[in-house]
């Protein structure tokens, strides 16, 4: 039995705006095992992609995280994130947990080359690694002893000067073309067929499925153990977002990362994930493997939404009513005011998440 | 049946306008700068519509006009405030040649307001028009409205303003009719560049075209679709320019080009304190109030109309609302 | 061609855009949005059109509206057939002054001013993203009555009683029509934006990636409408997508698109069971399906979508197409039909 990778235990989340508070994320509990893809399913608006951030702890304000824990298994220490101060935080992202935007375009830095940017990944975590590296050419006697200050004592003064002067840093150079192999080496990995002329591109020369996969690649480049990919393949070609997934599926094959697949996509997500979670308006309502899910649904919402799957020769099927406000959402159960199943208890009390079989858990009064 | 429809209607069609000034109500609370500036500028508006109250004209070596100053004396040297010449009590002093600094504050806030919005508004308009053309069109027409905004905005704008005064004065045209004229012909530049960059903006956005395709002309599709979006940093503009035109009319004046002799405004009053700014060897700045009291005048209108510029900026500006 | 007659038809429809270059701005290339597309839309029925970002789908449509001018070919607006015949026997004989006048008179392509703006009545368009297409300034009652002012269709009180109407349509109330379209959902926006569009009482609308920007299940109330709508006016429809799956479910005909030219071209039931090029059969085995038990074969395309300022040789898919053969490279394929009013421009079926 695998265990836990990631344990999001009670979340709140709120965001303080002029209309109102939005009660954005309700006491949400999830967990993701070590190695596998959990998909986190539902419509904008229901909560998916700040449940992302949060566990980056990366919920711009004016979001606040209320209450709950974010367990991660860190090399086997469990730590909870919520708990550990800015610089901790840095270290671990990146390099443990990475996320995978939307929009390739804007995730990207318009006034830097992909080189750049990647490398920017390396130079934060993987410093130490590429200075050792270097160390083992040949250098000279300068160049040494500089390189062997970086080790011992990075923040140094001298060396802060010394790297400002023009000519004389250019040993910088020996450390630069280090990564950039590694960056190349990268880049082929993501099926990129020529990384050499691609590295020196800014993004605004990428296309969009290349965009896509510089951004994996930043994501990746330290492998972390913890891949949160939010809507990779929305804004991509259906053509170009088959290559994308494929690329996925083959580097986790490869890397043995986990992975929390954001998506509104159930295509996508059957095609992907091993288990699913599905949310609405800041809950999660079912919790279950893929195949048990899409055979034997059991949330009332997670019904209406396979149900509306546009099917040839059918009426298309719709869910009553719109997604509820958050600022001040229902009493009770949150869909209560759209559930054909709606009993009186649903009005009053919120039901909490249960589990039905080890396969399969969900949060509806109705079990 | 009819008038109670009608009632109904208007009363709906006002609900949204009624949202919108509730929401700015809010947002002006919110800032305590901006209810500052927004003080000031009624204090201005309600000083200038009381002037004939508060500073009575009347006094004969006006001639008639009570936008002159009057005069109490001939002495060179101007007087402390609460002095009296010749039973003519002067609450803020006189200036040299004795004309009162009090009526002189007062009557020019009218000036102020007088110069301020006429320059401002042609200014507008003319900028306006030729931007929002320049900008929806663009190829030759904006190539050459944007050479001649060039051109103007080349020039450091007081000089080219005081060359415009020079040409213009000697034709017959009045003297701060011809300061305001040159003001607006060198101040149009200015908003027809900001008006051009959200008409570029804007032309390229879907519901252009989604108005175009339902046959609506160019002319409609400028007046209706694009101006209404554009509108903002203008507004923003010209709310800071007002206190920026008073300041220019003051240096013209005080460089001899501005408001006609014994005029009341505030810039001809500091210029009549042009000798007497260092006051005596043995005292100092004893002349103090014949630049500092007007020169407060000006400066606080100018404040006021710039807070306020900064409060329409941060309310209208429609990607900083709603947070 | 086919028994119901066509509400509009293109003929070698071209668009290009100029690229200019260097100081004095001289043309020094072009994009091919659209290169020599003709298609054949029937009355009342829907039609979809299919293919990724930069295949030229929205050009073509708004150049067969008139959004955009273009480049040559031609554009019959329910021209009557005999017309259409006429035409097209002048041409082979070359008779120039009686083709000019004819083609003055029903081409919609050289329309302009009046005319023009009175053939917008019959034409409209509802865009993908609702929040952009309105007018972020307009009260919701300016914003679906304004079509009725341009075209002179209705005043005051017989103005709002048709505003009334159409939004009642869509399924929005009077009270709706005193708002600002921030205040709306995203559902109700494209609601809107379909209210302006019907308002004229159109015969045409295209509608371009209409449930794109909306929930998903938002989609299926608003694929509703449109079908309801559809049935109650009489309307014709483009339906421009990318989602396969949605267009399967909605068209009566599909057309699929690759940089610029048609492809492939057949009813609905027939292209889904049997797509024929090599495009269309990788296109459609990239759908991901919902439903985790089905395993199947996915054709995965090779590179990028080549640009359309220069798109290569011959058949313009060769360069990533599987079942290549020399005369691709050479020569581009015609649409051709192989039974069943189904077209396909591919060489492999040129038998």
């Amino acid at each position: 039995m695998a265990k836990n990778l990631l344990t999001i235990e009670d979340l709140i989340l709120r965001f303080y705006t002029y209309e109102g508070i939005v009660e954005a994320l309700d006491k949400v509990n999830l967990n993701i095992k070590d190695g596998e893809t959990l998909g986190v399913v539902g419509e904008t608006g229901c909560g998916k992609t700040v449940t992302g951030l949060s566990t980056l702890v990366l919920v711009p304000p004016p979001g606040k995280i209320e209450e709950g824990h974010i367990l991660f298994d860190k090399k086997g220490k469990t730590i909870d994130l919520l708990s550990q101060d800015e610089a901790f935080l840095r270290d671990i992202r990146g390099e443990d947990i990475s996320m995978v935007f939307q929009d390739p375009r804007s995730a990207l830095n318009p006034v830097y080359t992909v080189l750049e940017q990647i490398s920017e990944v390396f130079l934060h975590h993987r410093r130490r690694e590429f200075i050792e590296q270097v160390l083992k050419h040949p250098l000279t006697g300068f160049e040494r002893k500089i390189y062997e200050k970086m080790l011992e004592n990075p923040e140094s003064f001298t060396l802060k000067v010394i790297s400002k002067i023009p000519i004389i840093n250019r040993y910088k150079r020996k450390l630069k073309d280090e990564i950039s192999s590694e960056v190349i080496r990268v880049l082929k990995e993501m099926q990129i067929s020529d990384p050499k002329r691609v590295v020196d591109m800014y993004p605004h020369e990428l296309s969009g499925g290349m965009a896509q996969r510089v951004v994996i690649a930043i994501a990746l480049a330290c492998n972390p153990k913890l891949l949160i990919a939010d809507e990779p393949t929305t804004n991509l070609d259906v053509t170009i977002q088959l290559q994308i997934l494929n690329l996925i599926r083959e580097l986790k094959r490869k890397f043995g990362s986990t992975i929390e697949y954001i998506t509104h996509d159930l295509g996508v997500v059957a095609e992907m994930c091993d288990r699913v979670a599905v949310m609405y308006a800041g809950n999660i309502v079912e919790i279950a493997d893929v195949m048990e899910l899409f055979k034997n649904p059991l949330h009332p919402y997670t019904k209406a939404l396979l149900e509306s799957i546009p099917r040839p020769g059918k009426e298309f099927k719709s869910i009553e009513g719109t997604v509820p406000s958050l600022i001040n959402p229902p009493k009770g159960c949150r869909f209560h005011e759209r559930c054909p199943y709606a009993m009186e208890i649903c009005t009053k009390e919120k039901p909490v998440l249960k589990e039905i079989t080890k396969k399969h858990s969900i949060q509806c009064h109705l079990y | 049946m009819d008038v109670k429809s009608k009632l109904h209607e208007f009363r709906l069609g006002m609900q949204p306008s009624i949202d919108e000034l509730k929401f700015i109500a809010t947002r002006i609370k919110s800032s305590p700068l901006s209810i500052v500036g927004a003080a000031i500028v009624i204090f201005f508006i309600i000083l200038a519509l009381a002037a004939p109250r508060i500073a009575i004209p009347g006094h004969p070596s006006q001639g008639g006009n009570p936008y002159m100053m009057p005069k109490f004396g001939i002495l060179a040297t101007p007087q402390p405030p609460g002095s009296t010449i010749k039973d003519n009590y002067a609450r803020f002093g006189t200036t040299a040649w004795q004309y009162d600094i009090y009526y002189g504050c007062v009557w020019g806030s009218r000036s102020a307001f007088r110069v301020g919005i006429l320059v401002v508004i042609p200014s507008l308009l003319i900028g306006l028009a030729l931007g929002t053309l320049a900008g929806y069109y663009g190829g030759y027409i904006d190539e050459l409205l944007m050479r001649f905004t060039d051109i103007i905005i080349a020039f450091p704008s007081l000089i080219l303003c005081m060359a415009f005064i020079v040409v213009l004065v000697p034709i017959g045209i009045e003297r701060l009719d011809a300061v305001m004229l040159a003001f607006v012909l060198v101040g149009w530049p200015s908003y027809a560049r900001i008006i051009r960059g959200e008409a570029l903006r804007i032309k390229n956005e879907d519901y252009i075209e989604a108005a175009k395709s339902i046959g609506c002309s160019d002319f409609r599709v400028i007046l209706k679709h694009i101006l209404p979006n554009s509108i903002y940093p203008v507004v923003i503009m010209a709310s800071l320019d007002i206190g920026t035109i008073v300041l220019g009319v003051a240096a013209l004046t005080f460089l001899g080009l501005g408001a006609p002799e014994g005029w009341a405004d505030w810039g001809q009053l500091i210029t009549y304190s042009r000798n007497f700014i260092y006051g005596k060897p043995t005292d100092p700045y004893c002349y103090w109030y014949t630049f500092i009291i007007p020169g407060l005048f000006i400066s606080f209108f100018t404040l006021g109309w710039n807070l306020l510029g900064d409060a329409f900026r941060d309310i209208l500006d429609p990607t900083i609302r709603r947070k | 061609m086919s028994k119901v007659s066509a509400l509009i038809e293109t003929e070698a429809l071209k668009k290009y855009y100029p690229i200019t270059g260097g100081i004095l701005r001289r043309r020094v290339g072009e994009v091919r949005a659209v290169d020599g597309v003709s298609l054949n839309i029937p009355k009342k029925k829907c039609f979809g059109l299919v293919g990724e970002s930069g295949c030229g789908k929205t050009t073509f449509a708004k150049t067969m509206i008139r959004l955009l001018k273009p480049n040559s070919g031609h554009i019959y607006f329910d021209v009557p057939e005999d017309i259409k015949e006429e035409i097209a026997k002048l041409e082979q004989s070359k008779k120039s002054p009686k083709l000019k006048k004819l083609r003055a008179q029903y081409d919609l392509a050289t329309f302009r001013g009046k005319k023009l703006k009175s053939m917008r009545r019959k034409m409209q368009i509802v865009y993908q993203d609702p929040t952009r297409s309105l007018n972020p300034r307009m009260l919701v009652k300016d914003i679906v009555g304004e079509p009725l002012i341009v075209q002179k269709l209705a005043k005051g009180t017989e103005r709002r009683k048709k505003t009334l109407e159409i939004l009642g349509k869509v399924g929005l109330t009077e009270k709706h029509m005193y708002r600002y379209p921030h205040e709306f959902s995203g559902g109700q926006r494209q609601r809107i934006a379909i209210a302006r569009a019907l308002v004229t009482n159109p015969e045409f609308v295209v509608l371009d990636e209409p449930t794109s920007s909306v929930d998903v299940s938002v989609r299926s109330q608003l694929l509703n409408l449109f079908q309801d709508l559809r049935r109650e006016l009489g309307l014709t429809y483009l339906f421009i997508s990318h989602d396969l799956s949605i267009v399967e479910c909605i068209a009566d005909q599909v057309a699929v698109m690759y940089l610029g030219k048609i492809v492939e071209l057949a009813e609905t039931t027939e292209l889904y069971k049997n797509p024929l090029h090599p495009y269309s059969l990788a296109l459609f085995s990239s759908i991901p399906i919902p439903d985790p038990a089905v395993k199947r074969k996915r054709i995965e395309l090779k590179g990028e979508v080549p640009s359309p300022v220069n798109p290569p040789k011959g058949c313009r898919f060769h360069p990533r197409c599987s079942e290549v053969i020399e005369l691709c490279r050479k020569e581009e394929p015609e649409l051709i039909d192989v039974g069943n009013g189904h077209f396909v421009a591919c060489h492999l079926f040129h038998k």
